[in-house]
């Protein structure tokens, strides 16, 4: 019952305060930039080449593998920021308005108050990037011949586990932090310390980024051994930011 | 043991060098409005704070109707109702809202809760309301809803932590009048220090200052036991020289001035009564009245924290 009410207020919050909607339309967003931008992009350049002379494009007719490509691009690139900023308030920003002092004194564990923050965040990250998917899956189809969907299903189950990790990081970030801008500032600099670590040549194969190229492969139907390093890390930074925001918060003075 | 509603052991917290509370000792019966007073930086608020389990002692123990309080242990937190010094609510809820959600937290089911956010909001005078967003409510407005939201769970004891402060002259007298109804059913235990709302209220009165308990007893008790004889002397005109002629008499303790109202605390209350006719036939026909009244709380919380 006290965890059910908990989840809800997470919920009717994220609708009421328009975060789901924002979340979801730049979801989408992105999801039909990629199968515009594999089409416009071969034709930008021809109209490029035509209005220079003297400069000759020899191009392939764009491919849904090109969708794919550019879909994990963005997936990469510009929704972790999206997520950061939405989860970056979650608990910082009810202690920065100082809501928090009411809740808690209420028969309820601090683990469950955290946790159905954290389901509340993990749902609309599920419904946002499940809106994506199919936009950019019926828009491709329109366009080109569209990807294979089990591949694309596939593709983007560990593109959201990698977005699932850095929700998590973001939201530990958010609980050790007094304020908001402080949270955001530590949420981005996680986030691009994985990416640092995602790019070193041996441990990269190992970082949750290496999801991301084992996402597009599958998306392309290309062969290829499965990332199970990188998934199974990417697993166990999600459970510790997770444990870790407890310990922390178990312990917070209010 | 089981009569008490609060019960604090050697309650002590350390901010780095600061003690906010230095080994305090409280015992808060049943069914009483118990006035918790101090001046700023007491440490009522800690205490408060240490009650409902927002923050963790340094040393000590903290009781609420028998039971030990701690973080870990939510159960002992069914037994409380918490008035935050600044309440926040969720701006984008309704009061009808954020009642209900509250009786979720204490586990009511969602028609029990619904209705019961009926009720409290009927209790605080909060029905027209009940459909506008927090977010544009004025302070009392708030001040009223944090006391609804503290007595969803209908709980034992009722903390609250100045529970009047910042309210208009109306809303006090509003929020007063509702105190007096809840400690039928439970036990309040409010910080404040506007002294004037303990005289109304509170049944009892604990007095604390820089962590530490100075005096706890009945309201009566304290007066008789903590304040000096006061005698009220009125005159026509200002007597220039008049306080300080006051003041160097053997038996006076203070004397306070307030335009042409002197209020003399005696050492001794009977050479008092003996020798003031003489000093005071000195003033002729400036002299409007003089009399011994009964001290007041101010005159006990002013000389505790004096001898302190
Ligand atoms: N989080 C904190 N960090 C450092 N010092 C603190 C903290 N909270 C309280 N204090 C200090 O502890 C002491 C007691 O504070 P507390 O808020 O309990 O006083 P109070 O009696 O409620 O005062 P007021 O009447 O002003 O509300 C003060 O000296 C305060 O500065
Ligand atoms: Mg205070």
């Amino acid at each position: 019952m006290r965890t059910k009410t908990l989840i809800r207020k997470e919920l009717v919050e994220q609708w009421r305060t328009r975060r789901l909607w924002v979340l979801c339309a730049v979801f989408v967003f992105f999801g039909l930039l990629a199968p515009i931008t594999a089409k416009l992009t071969p034709d930008l350049l021809r109209w490029l080449a035509e209005t220079t002379p003297g400069v000759v494009f020899q191009l392939p007719p764009p491919s849904a593998a090109d969708v794919v490509s550019q879909y994990i691009k963005n997936l990469a690139q510009s929704l972790p920021l999206v997520v950061l900023l939405v989860a970056m308030g979650a608990v910082s920003g009810e202690k920065e308005r100082g809501t928090l002092p009411m809740v808690l004194a209420k028969p309820i564990s601090r683990g469950a108050f955290l946790g159905a923050k954290f389901l509340g965040l993990a749902l609309a990250l599920a419904l946002a990037l499940g809106l994506c998917m199919v936009s950019a899956y019926y828009y491709s189809l329109l366009l080109f011949n569209g990807p294979e969907p089990g591949g694309f299903v596939l593709m983007n189950l560990l593109a959201g586990l990698y977005l699932l990790v850095v929700l998590a990081l973001a939201f530990l970030a958010s609980t050790l932090a007094a304020s908001t801008v402080m949270a955001g500032v530590l949420a981005f600099g996680l986030w691009a310390l994985l990416l640092i670590l995602g790019a070193l040549p041996r441990i990269g194969r190992a970082s949750p980024t290496a999801l991301l190229s084992w996402a597009g492969r599958l998306g392309v139907g290309l062969p290829g051994e499965g990332e199970w390093l990188a998934l199974g890390v990417s697993v166990a930074i999600l459970g510790a930011a997770l444990v870790g925001a407890w310990l922390h918060f178990r312990r917070q003075e209010l | 043991m089981a009569g008490l509603a609060i019960e604090c052991r050697g309650l002590t917290k350390r901010y780095g060098a600061v003690m906010a509370l230095d080994g305090l000792n409280l015992e808060v019966p049943r069914r009483v409005v118990f006035g918790f007073l101090g001046p700023n930086g007491a440490g009522k608020t800690t205490t408060m704070k240490i009650l409902v389990g927002l923050i963790a002692p340094t040393a000590g123990e903290a009781r609420i109707a028998g039971r030990l309080v701690s973080r870990e242990d939510p159960t002992v937190r069914r037994s409380v109702g918490y008035l935050p010094e600044e309440p926040a609510f969720y701006g984008w809820m309704t009061p009808r809202e954020y009642l209900a959600f509250v009786g979720g937290l204490v586990g009511l089911s969602g028609p029990e809760a619904r209705r019961r956010a009926d009720e409290l909001l009927e209790l605080v005078d909060l029905r027209e309301a009940a459909r506008r967003r927090i977010g544009g409510f004025s302070r009392g407005m708030r001040q009223r809803l944090g006391i609804a939201q503290a007595l969803v769970g209908r709980p034992e004891v009722l903390l609250l932590d100045e529970p009047s402060s910042a309210l208009d002259p109306l809303g006090r007298r509003d929020v007063l009048a509702l105190i007096d109804r809840l400690a039928e059913e439970t036990t309040v235990f409010m910080s404040t220090h506007i002294l004037a709302d303990v005289e109304r209220v509170c049944q009892q009165v604990a007095i604390i200052a820089q962590g530490r308990l100075l005096a706890q007893a009945g309201k009566e008790d304290l007066r008789q036991r903590y304040a000096a004889p006061v005698f009220e002397i009125e005159t026509a005109a200002e007597a220039p020289g008049l306080a300080e002629r006051l003041c160097s008499l053997p038996w006076t303790e203070r004397v306070v001035q307030e335009g042409n109202l002197l209020r003399l605390m005696a050492r001794d209350a009977s050479r008092a009564r003996e020798e003031l006719p003489t000093v005071l036939g000195t003033l002729g026909g400036n002299l409007v009245r003089y009399e011994q009244v009964l001290p007041t709380l101010e005159d006990v919380f002013v000389r505790l924290l004096e001898i302190q």
